[in-house]
């Protein structure tokens, strides 16, 4: 029985624009494993965002295949849909600002009638809890909470719906470096707990290297590499991911000295 | 020779809430040729000192105490016509996202000449053109006519924010701003970017203030660091001593934070959630 | 009181001119309303003739005069803005959920059904709009039902056009594609998630609407094709009124007036609440 969630083959998306087209993700192929912690890195262009909403959904595939425990993914499917969840970039406008939290959070739970109605309330302040916030944040709007909190608001969204598999595009970007970390280690404890499988689309190759087992590196819509993050940054193979490594900037010598 | 002293500056917004000191009471120097970097966080003021310097901040609802001297000229008292004049000619600046700061409607050797003309309508029209092509030229643009003609929209990243710092340039200012101006490229197209600043600045002699929250940036750019926080500057010193051997419990957090490119785990902090105000200045 | 401490009273009292707004339309509608109550001769306003009485200039009695029938024309004024603004929210009630709804749709879905409905949308908004009201009650006998029919189909476009934007930006929003995400159906997001977000613009664009359906209403009536005598309105007083200038001045000029300050009490408060939402129309 294979431990693989989640099979992407020869995925390819082409977007027509004005007469010309732009192949964003080109014939690209690969595995997740159940509670791999997966970074998918590329600059702009590279088509890992693209990638991103392929499996979620958001875009449609022009050919090859994405499989969900060895099932075509069919978005139609309410109950595939809950299985693949996604936490966004930028906090502020991932969240509704006309809604509260309780009514943000709630929404997942009654569209997939996670349990019956009037335990809401009490689910709503469990999944407060899991990113560390209480049910004094019920009542509130995202204007009034920090980029830190929205973004916890955001990935309590994403465990309403108890997924397999979340994706997390540039989650910490945005936030300050001492938020970032208590995100980051919030991130693995909730995922130890849950027992999850977890993507991130990002450009910052540093937190990738201190959170993913596996990454993959593209480049203008195709896979340059893709192995075991220690491997990719210790030994990189291809000439792309040796200069994208030579291109952080780094706080250390220690760590100047570990680049290729 | 010092360029540019800021002393004892303290800038108070005045909202509905009531009032929010931005700065509190924060000295700053830069020396002719010297690169100093302003680092901190979201809140900590470093914007709002750079737009003070240039007189980029509507005056209503701001209450502001101090002086910047910028060759003994006091830049808080001058009138406004007196900073235009300053302003892009001795003292320019470039912002963070090169695409939405140049004018969508104009082409990049309109934008050149207007940021010429804003400042002297004496030059030769005829030798202008090659000024621009040598200015591009200078940040490393290879196809520097095409350029000049082209639309922001037609440009890429990298490309626009090499325009942003050769128009910067054009009236040869003594000291260059710089707020963000990498944290919208990639990360290669950054790296390049930088040491065409680099380069630049040092050849010109010119002295910059580079206002940042990425630490590694700074420790590439910069001679000098201030670290700021929460409208306070909690450490002053060489590029060096900083990374090296840093002083605040502040900046000592911040560094252990950044994750490491050669760690497989996140980083552990000493101390958490602490009162970093209440250790005073640290400097090198 | 708690609503003159808040952040939004704060910003919209900056201004003075929207203040003024907000208190000339606040007492227009409570004189409206009240208008039994608060008039010197509320009979006036019907049936009523009281010929020893006529075309009286301005007095300590009648504030504005009476008219050839010895009507008193400030009383007259007071029920002619009932007219008025029953002729706005009325017009307003109709035009506003189905310029809405069709905006939103076609906004949200794209497409051939928004290709369908912005065309249809676009040939309204090329009839000058008096001309389309004129055709219409062209067709329909002039009563003040009609005059409100003919309003409201002139309108609405207005408002598809407006939603329509605002929807194709909404809809990329992150809370939008999140919601999608969760499983969200194309009604909870049209209704719970992207209108409520147009809630700014549209409270502004209705304040600033009211003042100009006001004014149509009025041409419209002072062309002789909406409310009939004996209801008193002001663009028929107008209308009336100027047949015997400049004499007996006080007829037409203080209705005039009266429609002037109705339109600028709305459009200073419609502007004072787009610069308070920081909304473009």
């Amino acid at each position: 029985m294979s431990n693989t969630l989640l099979i992407v083959e020869n995925l390819t998306k082409i977007f027509k624009v004005g007469m010309s087209k732009v192949i964003a993700v080109d014939d690209v192929s690969f595995g997740i494993d159940k509670n791999d912690s997966v970074s998918i890195v590329g600059e702009s262009g590279s088509g890992k965002t693209t990638l991103a909403n392929l499996i979620l959904g958001v875009e449609t595939l022009t050919s090859g295949s994405i499989k969900f425990e060895d099932k075509e993914l069919d978005f139609k499917n309410k109950e595939l849909r809950k299985k693949i969840q996604f936490v966004q970039q930028n906090p502020l406008s991932s969240l509704n600002p006309k809604k509260t939290i309780f009514q943000t959070l709630e929404l997942p739970l009654k569209i997939h009638q996670i349990c019956p109605k009037k335990e809401i309330r009490d689910r709503v302040i469990k999944l407060l809890q899991y990113v560390d916030l209480n049910e004094n944040y019920l009542e509130r709007h995202p204007y009034s909470l920090s980029g830190g909190q929205r973004q916890r608001i955001s990935i309590a969204r994403a465990l309403a719906c108890e997924p397999e598999i979340i994706i997390f595009d540039e989650p910490t970007s945005a936030l300050d470096v001492l938020i970032q970390l208590k995100i980051l280690n919030l991130l693995a404890e909730i995922k130890e707990k849950l027992n999850l499988t977890y993507i991130f689309i990002t450009h910052d190759l540093a937190v990738v290297r201190n959170i993913s087992n596996k990454t993959i590196v593209m480049n203008k819509g195709k896979i340059v590499e893709m192995n075991n993050t220690k491997k990719v940054f210790e030994s990189p193979e291809s000439e792309y991911t040796k200069e994208l490594i030579r291109s952080i900037p780094t706080i250390t010598d220690a760590e100047e000295k570990s680049k290729p | 020779m010092t360029l540019l002293s800021i002393r004892n500056l303290e800038v108070q917004f005045k909202h509905y809430e009531g009032v929010t000191t931005a700065l509190k009471k924060i000295s700053l120097d830069i020396k002719e040729g010297e690169k100093v970097a302003l680092v901190g966080e979201s809140g900590s003021g470093k914007s709002v000192t750079a737009r003070m310097i240039l007189g980029l901040l509507s005056n209503s609802n701001i209450k502001k105490n101090g002086e910047i001297f910028f060759e003994n000229i006091d830049l808080l008292k001058e009138s406004s016509s007196q900073i235009k004049q300053i302003r892009g000619n001795e003292i320019s600046m470039i912002f963070q996202d090169p695409v939405s700061s140049l004018n969508p409607y104009f082409t990049v050797k309109k934008q050149m000449l207007q940021a010429l003309e804003n400042h002297t309508k004496d030059y030769d029209k005829n030798t202008i053109e090659k000024y621009f092509v040598d200015l591009l030229k200078d940040v490393k643009i290879e196809d520097p006519e095409r350029v000049l003609n082209s639309y922001a929209f037609q440009l890429s990243g990298g490309m626009a924010q090499r325009v942003m710092i050769s128009m910067a340039l054009i009236n040869n200012p003594k000291l260059i701003l710089a707020d963000e101006p990498t944290t919208a490229l990639d990360v290669t197209v950054q790296k390049k970017v930088l040491s065409i600043m680099k380069d630049v600045i040092s050849r010109k002699k010119m002295s910059m203030l580079l206002i940042s929250h990425n630490l590694g940036v700074v420790r590439e750019f910069a001679d000098k660091i201030y670290v700021i926080y929460q409208g306070t500057i909690l450490e002053e010193g060489s590029t060096e001593k900083i990374f090296n051997s840093p002083g605040h419990i502040y900046t000592q957090t911040l560094l252990q934070a950044i994750p490491k490119i050669n760690s497989s785990k996140l980083p552990s902090l000493d101390s958490e959630n602490l009162d970093y105000l209440s250790q005073p200045k640290f400097t090198h | 009181m708690k609503i003159f401490k808040s952040r939004g009273w704060y910003k919209f009292s900056k201004n003075p001119l929207s203040v003024i707004g907000l208190l000339i339309v606040s007492i227009i509608v409570l004189m409206a309303i009240f208008a039994n109550y608060l008039t010197p001769f509320p009979e006036h306003a019907g049936p009523f003739v009281d010929i020893p009485n006529k075309i009286k200039p301005p007095s300590s009695t009648y504030f504005f005069g009476t008219d050839k029938i010895g009507r008193d024309t400030f009383s007259r004024i007071i029920f002619g803005y009932r007219t008025s603004l029953y002729l706005g929210v009325i017009v307003l009630c109709i035009a506003v959920p189905i310029g809405t709804s069709l905006g939103l749709v076609a906004g949200y879905f794209g497409g051939k059904i928004d290709a369908i409905i912005m065309r249809i949308t676009d040939i309204f908004l090329s009839i000058p709009p008096l001309v389309l009201a004129l055709s219409i009650m062209a067709f329909l006998k002039p009563t003040l039902t009609n005059a409100m029919i003919a309003v409201s189909m002139m309108w609405w476009p207005w408002y598809t056009r407006l939603i329509y934007n605002l929807t194709r930006s909404l809809k990329n929003e992150g809370f939008v594609i999140s919601s999608k995400i969760v499983g969200a159906s194309h009604f909870h997001i049209i209704f719970r998630e992207i209108l409520p977000n147009c809630s700014a613009s549209l409270i502004t664009k209705i304040t600033l609407d009211m003042g100009f359906v006001i004014l149509i209403g009025s041409s419209l009536s002072f062309l002789g094709l909406g409310v009939q005598p004996p209801t008193p309105d002001l663009g028929t007083m107008v209308s009336q009124g100027s047949k015997y200038l400049p004499d007996i001045w006080w007829l037409s000029v203080f209705p005039g007036l009266a429609i002037l300050v109705i339109v600028l009490g709305f459009n200073l408060l419609g502007d004072g609440l787009k610069d308070l939402f920081d909304v473009e129309i």
